[in-house]
């Protein structure tokens, strides 16, 4: 369907010479190998023959490591999504600022920067198919919002003294946020994410903070 | 529409079943893995009776996608040029209104969005440069209709309609993901106090 060079170019990638690796670290040079070929191609457009062939193992040793395409699947997108999304939820903020549209700016530039780095991964967990999207929602972005996006927005209803509908506001922020990362023509800068999470902040506090 | 015969109705009835169950069936399985097979039984009707109707599977994605979307901009194209003539609150009303026609499609197509726009970079820029790009600069044309109405708002055009779309995005993909109906009236509330009050909040 799409006219670019695919990577599945066997005779290219094939002479690689390989080289005797520890299992573990096979393991992860496969998984990481799966998990940019995914990233770039999208996850049904990439076989287990051609992760095989661009990360020089052959079709065997690539499933002694990983028994199905599915299990290669949750260790280059589910297993780093999941690290990115523990690390995020246990970062107890003790230094909110004391003025409810400060703390709101900061919540909009955490999820921003969560969304930017998570982003391409986020990507293919949310948007491959409909089944195993659903799941990684309901087990990891349910509990991220829940666990994370909600209590920072209490911290700011709390010091504006605020009547915020807080399930509301993290699950359009959350999707808003991923619009302009994942958006086709969006700049991976952060500076340029910084940006926009400080214009995103200042227009939805308009909003918000009016009674 | 008006002269429509009992033919050309029963024709668009079936090719709307069709994308009705194409939707069903790419939110289940995707695009790469939905199958045009599954599409026509969903629909209750023949393979090839479906292709008589759709040239390929992509032809019917992009119906299924753009038909509702482009209906949608029409719409707020129109919204946005019949309300700088009403009073504030009536404009309030009409933002109110557009705020539910938004989230009502956009609960029929969010996955499909999901998939056009983000699930592959290379179909998504192809979708993007042929059919969403135009669609968003249409959709543009109203969101600065509708900040001209609203006197001495500075907030920059392109700024207001990525957020409002991601935010109606955000809240249907939630409803989607949980497998629940979205609760529109509550959800058109926060976006009419969030987008409305605060653009109201500047006007004037």
């Amino acid at each position: 369907m799409t006219a670019a060079p695919s990577p599945r170019r066997k005779s290219a990638r094939a002479k690689v010479p390989r080289r005797r690796l520890p299992a573990e670290q096979r393991k992860q040079q496969i998984a990481f190998t799966a998990q940019k070929m995914f990233i770039e191609a999208g996850r049904d457009s990439v076989s287990m023959q051609s992760i095989a062939d661009t990360a020089g193992v052959n079709i065997a040793l690539l499933y002694r490591h990983f028994r199905s395409n599915v299990e290669l699947y949750q260790a280059a997108v589910i297993e780093p999504l999941v690290v990115a999304i523990q690390e995020a939820v246990s970062t107890n903020r003790d230094d909110w600022p004391a003025d409810a549209e400060s703390r709101f700016t900061l919540v909009h530039q955490s999820i921003m920067e969560f969304v930017r780095t998570s982003g391409p991964l986020l990507r293919i967990a949310l948007f491959s198919d409909g089944t195993s999207a659903r799941e990684f929602y309901s087990e990891h972005i349910v509990p991220l919002l829940k666990n994370w996006v909600e209590p920072m927005l209490q911290e700011v209803a709390d010091a504006g003294n605020l009547d915020l509908d807080i399930q509301a506001t993290a699950v359009a922020t959350f999707g808003a946020h991923l619009t302009f990362v994942l958006y086709p023509d969006a700049s991976e800068d952060e500076s340029a994410s910084a940006d926009i999470a400080g214009q995103l902040a200042s227009l939805h506090w308009r909003g918000l903070s009016s009674r | 529409m008006a002269g429509t015969t009992v033919a050309e109705s029963t024709a668009d009835e079936r090719r709307n079943e069709i994308l009705r169950a194409s939707r069903r069936i790419f939110t289940e399985k995707g695009y790469v893995k939905a199958l045009t097979k599954e599409i026509a039984a969903a629909a209750g009707i023949s393979e090839s009776s479906l292709f008589s109707i759709f040239g390929s599977k992509e032809e019917i994605f992009v119906a299924a996608m753009f038909d509702p979307l482009d209906d949608l901009v029409l719409e707020m194209l129109d919204i946005s040029a019949v309300v700088p003539a009403r009073e504030a609150r009536d404009r309030q009303r009409a933002y109110v209104r557009a705020n539910e026609r938004m989230l009502q499609v956009m609960s029929e197509v969010v996955f499909l969005i999901g998939i056009a726009m983000f699930s592959d970079r290379l179909l998504g820029q192809r979708y993007f440069d042929e059919r969403l790009g135009p669609l968003f600069r249409r959709w543009l044309e109203a969101t600065e209709q509708t900040l001209r109405n609203e006197a001495g708002v500075d907030i920059p055009p392109r700024l207001l309609l990525m957020s409002v779309f991601g935010s109606h995005f955000g809240l249907s993909l939630d409803a989607a993901m949980r497998g629940v109906e979205i609760d529109n009236p509550h959800c058109a509330r926060w976006l009419a106090k969030t987008y409305w009050s605060g653009i109201g909040s500047l006007a004037r």
